[in-house]
């Protein structure tokens, strides 16, 4: 559509909707408590931009310069309030969509429901207010209106605007942003459902079909189930049409002098109803907007939580690619990385063997360094070889008696040094939940690594229990040799030793599989130690998880 | 034709050398044929490509049998050796360097009689590999033969 055209289309329908209203005039031939105009321009000024404004200018100076006047208008006097009033209904529909398009979302503001209250503010009261005044007022100027009644005029038309801003506006915003009228069968039925009902109410309230109308019964209240069923339900959109269909039903009853509100002259009447279509549209307008907001907010979550589960399917495929990975290393180690080693090994020691004749004691010393060098790395590699199993094997989880385990370590230890006296001190009956056989693992590293480092001491001890109570760290203390605290952040390293190869056998490795195993349980560990009063290593692991049984 | 042969299955020139080292020590070196790759060893075991015409039902005492061979590997000759009737029966001893859990478990389910880790120490080494000479060679009762 191009400019002109739409602009003449809505200079038209401005100019069709203000002669309707006017029929509704009785206060005064210029001022009628219906104005739907008002909405019309703001939602073509909302929806096409306010520069616009001419079209809203035209409409309604066409409107009023061909209202009906007082006998004695002169042609002059006739432009002068058409130019007035129509400069006061253009000004209230540029105000009201530069305020909302500012403050209010522009034509979404229908969305959020902090959003309602500042349209309804801005547009229904503050714009309302400007033509209200300035129409009013040129009326007085012209003196086709008399002081006396300047109140009642400003009022109806103030009301007859907000009617327009209240109603029609989002009327035409909301099904111009949506017109479909697709329903599912069960949506369609609750619809005639909840139409049939509102006709009902409005046959109850505003006609004679019933004895309540002609009483003027006040049961405009009964509306409220509908509205507030057709806001929840049919959102927004759905709520304007059945609020539109019931001010229509209304206006008619009450100019007909049916319903609560037609109990003085016609304009009061009616006023007294648009308050309450005013009031019934703004609470609407929230509860819908409320329901939006929510909606919004779930398909947000939806969204989001689609999106985590994305996120977490990705890291997991690329955690199993790495898990993958590790295990063809692994593999490739344990095969590849042996053979030349046996081959070092094995043919140092078929020199040795064969031409030890031919060696003197430096080469035989060289030769048989080799041959150790050879076995202690087959060993690193089966210590890390351990190492990663401990992270590759899935974790089961079952109740684990610890005491029991490191009995059994105790006694096998015992047995491989008779020559050595250790007080074992176990606290009966300690129980873990996690994967027994990685808490084997855990037990024989720290009880082995006590048992290691107590060799000096005559009247060495063993401790295993749990510290204090139920929620405690479990712990293994010795008397041994300990360490330097300095040196602690290195324990659990892979490789780490604090202490030297000659003095204290080990790879290195062990603690760190101690780690990784109670890293994997989602546990800690730590240790306190002194320089040659014995050492603590304290662990824990989290409570049960309800799901591994 | 009933010659007490042991059939090495075994791509390390190396370990070969040793392998035969420690049987010659234990005097169990008596006919021991060399396969280099899982197809050679396939060929021999059913006298084809390059053992072509060699009588099929002369089987090896044992097998020594790698698993990391080039072309086909290890588990898979043992696959096919037990999936074929003239060779279901062969005794086969699995002499590897891993002792990855997966190796293990998977040769056992395809038939192994034993596994059994290379060790790195040369002297565990000989003394294993003699005894599995040995063992095969002279304690165990063989398969009697078809004919």
């Amino acid at each position: 559509m191009s400019k002109t055209l739409r602009m003449a289309a809505v200079a038209g329908v401005y100019f069709i909707a203000g002669k309707l209203g006017l029929l509704l005039a009785n206060v005064h031939a210029s001022v009628s408590p219906v104005w739907p105009a008002t909405g019309i321009a703001l939602a073509a000024l909302l929806v096409w931009g306010v520069e616009l404004w001419p079209a809203v200018f035209i409409g309604a100076f066409l409107v009023n310069i061909t209202a009906t006047l007082p006998a004695h208008a002169s042609i002059f006097l006739r432009i002068v309030q058409a130019l007035g009033i129509g400069a006061g209904n253009t000004v209230e529909a540029v105000s009201a969509a530069w305020l909302v398009n500012h403050f209010a979302g522009g034509r979404h503001a229908f969305q959020k429901v902090a959003d309602v209250f500042r349209y309804t503010f801005l547009a229904g009261s503050v714009s309302t207010a400007l033509s209200a005044t300035l129409g009013t007022l040129t009326l007085l100027t012209c003196r086709f209106l008399h002081g006396h009644t300047f109140p009642a005029a400003w009022l109806t038309w103030w009301m007859g605007d907000m009617i327009g801003a209240m109603l029609v506006g989002p009327l035409i915003l909301l099904w111009g942003a949506n017109p479909s009228l697709r329903l599912g069968m069960n949506r369609a039925v609750e619809a005639l459902l909840l139409l049939m009902s509102i006709l009902m109410v409005s046959a109850i309230n505003f006609s004679d079909l019933f004895p309540f109308g002609a009483k003027h019964y006040p049961l405009t209240f009964v509306f409220l189930p509908f509205i507030v069923w057709a806001a929840l339900r049919f959102e927004s959109r759905g709520v304007v049409a059945y609020l539109a269909l019931i001010a229509c039903l209304a206006i008619n009853g009450t100019w007909h002098g049916y319903g609560a509100y037609a109990i003085t002259d016609q304009n009061g009447s009616l006023l007294m109803l648009q308050t309450f279509i005013c009031v019934a549209a703004f609470a609407a307008l929230v509860l819908a907007a409320a329901v939006a907001e929510r909606k919004a907010a779930e398909e947000q979550f939806r969204k989001l939580n689609a999106e985590l589960e994305q996120r977490v399917q990705q890291r997991t495929a690329q955690l199993e690619g790495t898990n993958k990975e590790l295990e063809a290393f692994c593999y490739s180690v344990s095969h590849d990385l042996r053979a030349p080693l046996r081959t070092i090994r094995g043919f140092s020691e078929v020199l040795l063997e064969q031409y030890r004749p031919q060696l003197d004691a430096r080469g035989q010393d060289f030769l048989k360094r080799t041959c150790d060098a050879g076995l202690q790395m087959d060993k690193l590699i089966e210590d890390l070889l351990k190492l990663s199993r401990v992270s590759r094997n899935e974790i089961q989880q079952t109740d684990v008696n610890l005491s029991a385990i490191a009995q059994e370590i105790a006694s096998d230890l015992a047995k491989s040094e008779p020559g050595r006296t250790v007080e074992f001190a176990i606290s009966p009956g300690v129980q873990a939940n996690g994967d027994e056989r990685l808490m084997r693992v855990v037990m024989d590293n720290l009880l082995r690594n006590a048992w290691k480092f107590t060799r000096k001491r005559p009247d060495a001890r063993i401790e295993f229990g749990r510290s204090n109570g139920e929620t405690s760290p479990f712990f293994v203390r010795d008397n041994g040799i300990g360490f330097d605290m300095a040196y602690a952040g290195k324990l659990f390293g892979v490789f780490q030793r604090l202490h030297s190869a000659s003095e204290f056998a080990g790879s290195g490795v062990g603690l760190a599989i101690v780690q990784r195993v109670i890293n994997r349980h989602g546990g800690r560990v730590w240790a306190e130690a002194k320089v040659n009063s014995g050492a603590t290593f304290y662990f824990t692991l989290p409570s049960a998880k309800g799901s591994s049984n | 034709m009933n010659r007490k042969s042991i059939l090495l299955v075994e791509d390390n020139a190396n370990d070969e050398y040793l392998t035969l080292r420690a049987l010659k020590k234990y005097n169990v070196a008596n006919d021991v044929v060399v396969a280099r790759d899982g197809v050679e060893a396939l060929d021999y075991l059913f006298g084809t490509g390059v053992h072509a015409g060699r009588d099929a039902r002369d089987l090896p005492l044992v097998a020594l049998l790698d698993l990391k061979l080039p072309k086909v590997d290890g588990l898979e000759v043992l696959r096919r050796v037990r999936g074929d009737d003239r060779t279901k029966l062969l005794p086969v001893v699995i002499l590897t360097s891993s002792n990855e859990e997966r190796d293990v478990i998977n040769g056992y389910k395809l038939g192994t009689n034993s596994y059994v880790q290379k060790p790195v120490d040369f002297a565990a080494f000989m003394d294993a590999v003699g005894q599995l000479g040995l063992y095969w060679l002279m304690l165990n009762q063989p398969v009697p033969s078809s004919k």
